[in-house]
Parts: structure tokens; sequence; C-alpha cells
């Protein structure tokens, strides 16, 4: 008996219209499919007489992060696990997902994916690089020739203090949009002067790099990193074509650090 | 350029790189310690001739001839090294593997 009384002191009908009750659950809506198709080049130097070619993938944007790099990932953990691409930092700092996507140089890490749009998204890897694997270009000329210029302090004097090499802050502003650089090749692969003398002619990343350390007054080896563009090729390959100001994803700008490189030579 | 006369074939330029690829591993063998150079011989002839590499191409392949060059020269580079003496070449058997 003082069982029935128990159930009936809290059920439904003693706490009057469900009043500190959980409604009941409403199913949690399903956002609609929103397709997209990826086109995206392979190639497999297992298999290297197999031309390269295009691959289509169809994503459901509703599923998958906003930018390029996610649905890659997505169609590389989801659909084909043989995709094979660089990436590190996910957020545009390390420069590793550096591609061709729609046309433009990005990095697929900060390339946002159209969700209006219902064109397909042709994806490619550096354009004119060796491929060691489909989106993967070789990087290793663009390594060397940054090499090349030396890009490290050689300061002549030790300071007195012998701590610090120290530089006002005009000095150091005028280091800056340039040491922001994370080589990330975008703006050298899109040079057509690159392109066609990539061998001889440094690029526009790497000639910046060279600006950055005549500009850096704590550096005493200006004379010779000048005197090392003395040549038709290493730095006049430049006909301002200002692809690579355009393709750079940091927001930079090789082509006035170029022009700025010009002037110096000029005036040594 | 020349003209050897009637019978003799015409090397085209990328032919002419893939001998010169061949005799710049040779030359490279030949510094290396006598009792390791049969094995040398063995790994330059397996990526110049056997079908699942060099051997395999076709005349018209000229991409995946230019790689195998590129890949080439990039092997010699690291090879030509003083460190490296001797090589392990072990010939297996290739598997099917599902793709």
């Amino acid at each position: 008996m003082a069982f029935l009384s128990a159930t009936r002191m809290f059920s439904r009908q003693a706490f009057g219209s469900a009043r500190g009750l959980a409604t009941a659950a409403t199913p949690p809506a399903v956002a609609a499919a929103n397709m997209k198709r990826f086109q995206i080049y392979r190639w497999n130097p297992d298999h290297p007489a197999e031309k390269p070619h295009l691959q289509a993938y169809d994503i459901d944007l509703s599923k998958c992060g906003p930018m390029i790099l996610d649905a890659i990932l997505k169609i590389k953990n989801e659909v084909d696990p043989t995709l094979t691409f660089r990436r590190s930092c996910r957020e545009g700092i390390c420069g590793s997902c550096a591609m061709n996507i729609d046309g433009v140089n990005t990095l697929a890490c900060l390339k946002r994916i159209e969700k209006d749009s219902k064109k397909d998204v042709k994806i490619y890897p550096l354009p004119h690089m060796y491929i060691v694997k489909d989106l993967v270009p070789d990087m290793t000329l663009f390594y060397k020739q940054y090499k090349s210029i030396q890009p490290y302090l050689q300061a002549d004097k030790v300071p007195e203090d012998g701590k610090e090499h120290y530089q006002s802050k005009e000095d150091r502003l005028k280091l800056d949009g340039m040491y922001e650089c994370i080589l990330c090749a975008c703006c050298s692969t899109s040079c057509p002067s690159y392109w066609w003398n990539q061998d001889a002619y440094l690029g526009p990343a790497v000639l910046m790099q060279a600006y950055r350390w005549i500009a850096d007054s704590r550096d005493g080896k200006t004379a010779e990193r000048l005197a090392q563009l003395e040549n038709p090729f290493s730095l006049y390959r430049c006909h301002t074509i200002f692809n690579c100001s355009k393709a750079c994803p940091k927001g930079l700008n090789p082509a006035k650090a170029i022009s700025q490189l010009k002037a110096e030579m000029a005036s040594r | 350029m020349g003209v050897g006369g009637p019978g003799v074939r015409r090397v085209t330029g990328l032919q002419r790189q893939i001998f010169h690829l061949y005799r710049r591993a040779l030359v490279v063998v030949a510094s290396k310690p006598p009792e390791t150079r049969s094995s040398w011989y063995q790994f330059i002839s397996h990526h110049f001739r056997h079908p699942s590499l060099g051997g395999g191409l076709r005349k018209q392949d000229v991409g995946a001839i230019e790689y195998y060059l590129r890949r080439g020269e990039k092997m010699l580079e690291s090879y030509s090294q003083d460190g490296v003496k001797g090589q392990f070449f072990i010939q297996a058997s290739p598997f099917q593997s599902q793709v």
C-alpha cells in the first residue's frame, strides 16, 4: 500500500502539467547535404609511365571544415588514403600545404571552400615544379637557392658589451614585411620567369630574403651579398611581372623588395 | 652528330643521357672497395634493366624516362660520397598489392 502511494506521489499527476520533468526530446536538425566536387591532380611514381590525371571526389561540405585542407584531409581519411600532400600547422604559418587551387597558388589551410558555388574545385601542385607524388613538389632546388644567399647574420664586429647587436627601431622597421616569409614558394612558382629559368634565376622568395639580409643594419657583408647577384640571371631575370606579390598568401611584397634590391645594385 | 655509315644506329639525346648516367655510375663504382664492386654492378644493372624499373619503359614514355634519370642523378650524388662503401642488394619477389 505504501509503495503504491509513493508511486502516485512521484507520478505525473502529482506534479500537475509535467512541470519539472524534461520535455520529449526533438531530433537535432540535420544539415542539408551540400555536395562539392574536387578534381585533384594524381600521379604515382611507382607507375611513372602512367600519365598524370585528375581524379574527382565528391565531398559533403556540411560535414567538412571550412578550408580546402579540411576537405583533402577528409578525402584522405574517408575516401582515398593514397592521396598524398604535405601539411603541418593547419594555420598558415609553416608553408607546407602550398598548392595551386583553382589556378591560384595559396596555402590549402588558409583557402576557404566556396560553399555557394556549384563549380568543381581544381587542385594542382605548385606549377612548373618536378613532382614527387600527387600534390607534393620537389623543393630541393628551391632550398638550394635559399642556402646560396647565406641567409644568416654575418656581423663583422663583435658587440661592445659582448651580448647583443643593437639596432634602432627605424632599422628594425625596414625588415618588416620581409622577415615574415614562410618560404612556401607560392610566389616563386607563380613567376613565369622562374618557370623558364628555374636553375639560374633565384626567384622572388629567395631574392626577398637576400634583400632582407642586405637591409639588415647589423649585417656587415652587404658588399659581398650584392656582388653575388652581379650576373645576368640571379636577379635580372625579373621583368616586374608582379605575379609574386599577387600570389603571396601572407600578403608580403616580394616585387617591392626586388625593386629595392635593383636600386641597391645600381648605386653600388 | 657524326655519320657512322650504313647500319649505324642513331642515338637520341635522351638515350645519350641514359648512357652518360650509366657511365658515371660505373666510374663511381670503380672507387668503391673491390669486394663490394660486384654487388654495386648488380645494383646499377637492376635499376636500368629490371622490368619493374628502367627495363619496363617504352621509348614513348619520355616523362617516365626523365623521372628515372632525375632519380638516378640524385641517387648517384648520394652514393658517390666516400662514406658509402657497400650496399646489400636483395632481389625480393614482387607481390601484387591491392589498390
